[in-house]
């Protein structure tokens, strides 16, 4: 099998950071103003900057078909190449799907190394062991697939801690229920490290998805491919 | 071993008045039906020419019916997308508007936004399916 979701594979459309210089070109706004209120949680922000983000961000979709990408624990990663059940921990667990927090290849490609991961996409638990990415981790891994035509996946619009809030910042994007997580989270629809993310819907996995070992020296390997039934590990 | 549990997520194809499992794979031009132990071999379909046991091509123009399916229920009246149930007892990952304060009390964190859960079946309710019709999209994108 020729693995076929590498680093290449992953820039299928222009990132978010050529999105973002469009619309706010043609809306006259500063694009380091734009970046610090896009990581700032909601919160802190006022109606109009608020309106600001989640309009800009609003733009940024995926499409049919996209590459979409997850970082999985290493638990959480032998358990789908063993197409096992239960987790160490005792966990439930089915090989055969996935959901929660995605993001798009194009946006992710530029990150190759565990700590690039780990910054880009805000997974410091500061200890509390959810955490995909330890700090200093000599590996991480990644799941990639393409987004099937009945992906479930939601911007992550709303607000720390707040429910109240969260819905409110919804209302202001126009989507259905805002989120009201802990730390890191933003409300933005962005990670802490700036990132567009998307909260998935239990789906399940599409035939030809793969998971994708990096390491801190920037290379990466295909560990793992979808067969459509079974995970079949490959020697990356 | 896709998953075969229920109310998990999944994609069902009917062919010939019956309903099918059917494997995800929308880049390919058929659709792979899996037949499970004791069900009736698709009429009129060659085996998958990859040679996967039970696993039959067939086009979405001969088929009657293709959707994907996914549920959702409510746990202490919040939402939860189900991944499905297993040895009486049905897995969720949260989507409910409570948010942190109750996640942290009753559910496990797995992510910097995700929490999830695994109760009894009696505990849940508001089981409901969604079902996408694929059938439909496939027929946008190929006029006759």
């Amino acid at each position: 099998m020729t693995p076929r979701l590498g680093r290449d594979a992953l820039r299928d459309s222009p990132g978010f950071d050529t999105r973002i210089d469009q619309e706010l070109s043609a809306r006259g706004l500063d694009r380091a103003e734009h970046d610090r209120l896009r990581t700032t949680p909601t919160n802190d922000l006022t109606d109009e900057q608020i309106q600001q983000v989640v309009d800009v961000r609003n733009t940024i979709e995926i499409s049919d078909g996209q590459v979409v990408t997850k970082v999985l624990g290493g638990d959480v990663a032998k358990a789908y190449m063993e197409n096992a059940e239960v987790l160490p921990n005792g966990r439930d667990f089915d090989p055969t799907q996935f959901g929660g927090s995605i993001a798009r290849g194009t946006d992710t490609a530029g990150l190759t190394t565990p700590a690039d991961l780990r910054d880009a996409l805000a997974l410091d638990d500061r200890g509390a062991g959810w955490s995909p990415v330890p700090e200093g981790a000599s590996e991480a891994y990644q799941l990639r697939l393409h987004a099937p035509t009945d992906l479930q996946a939601v911007t992550t619009f709303g607000a720390v801690d707040d429910p109240a809030a969260a819905q409110h910042v919804a209302d202001l994007a126009g989507v259905g229920a805002g989120r009201p997580w802990g730390d890191p989270f933003t409300g933005t629809g962005y990670t802490g490290g700036g990132l567009p993310e998307w909260d998935a819907a239990r789906s399940s996995l599409p035939s030809g998805s793969e998971i994708w070992r990096m390491t801190p020296d920037g290379r990466e390997s295909c560990a793992a491919y979808f067969d459509g039934e079974r995970w079949i590990r490959t020697h990356g | 071993m896709a998953s075969t549990r229920p109310y998990g997520p999944g994609r069902f194809v009917e062919y010939r008045g019956h309903t099918y499992r059917a494997l995800s794979n929308d880049r390919a031009p058929m659709i792979t039906l899996r037949v499970d132990d004791g069900e009736p071999a698709p009429q009129g379909l060659e085996p998958d020419p990859q040679g996967r046991p039970g696993c039959y091509p067939v086009s979405p123009a001969d088929v009657t019916a293709w959707y994907g399916s996914s549920w959702t229920f409510r746990w202490k009246g919040e939402l939860f997308s189900s991944g499905g149930a297993r040895n009486g007892r049905i897995n969720g990952y949260y989507m409910g508007t409570k948010g942190a304060a109750f996640a942290d009390a009753y559910l496990t964190r797995t992510g910097a936004i995700e929490y999830e859960g695994t109760f009894p079946l009696e505990e849940v309710t508001d089981l409901t399916e969604e079902r996408h019709d694929l059938l439909a999209t496939w027929k946008e994108r190929h006029p006759e």
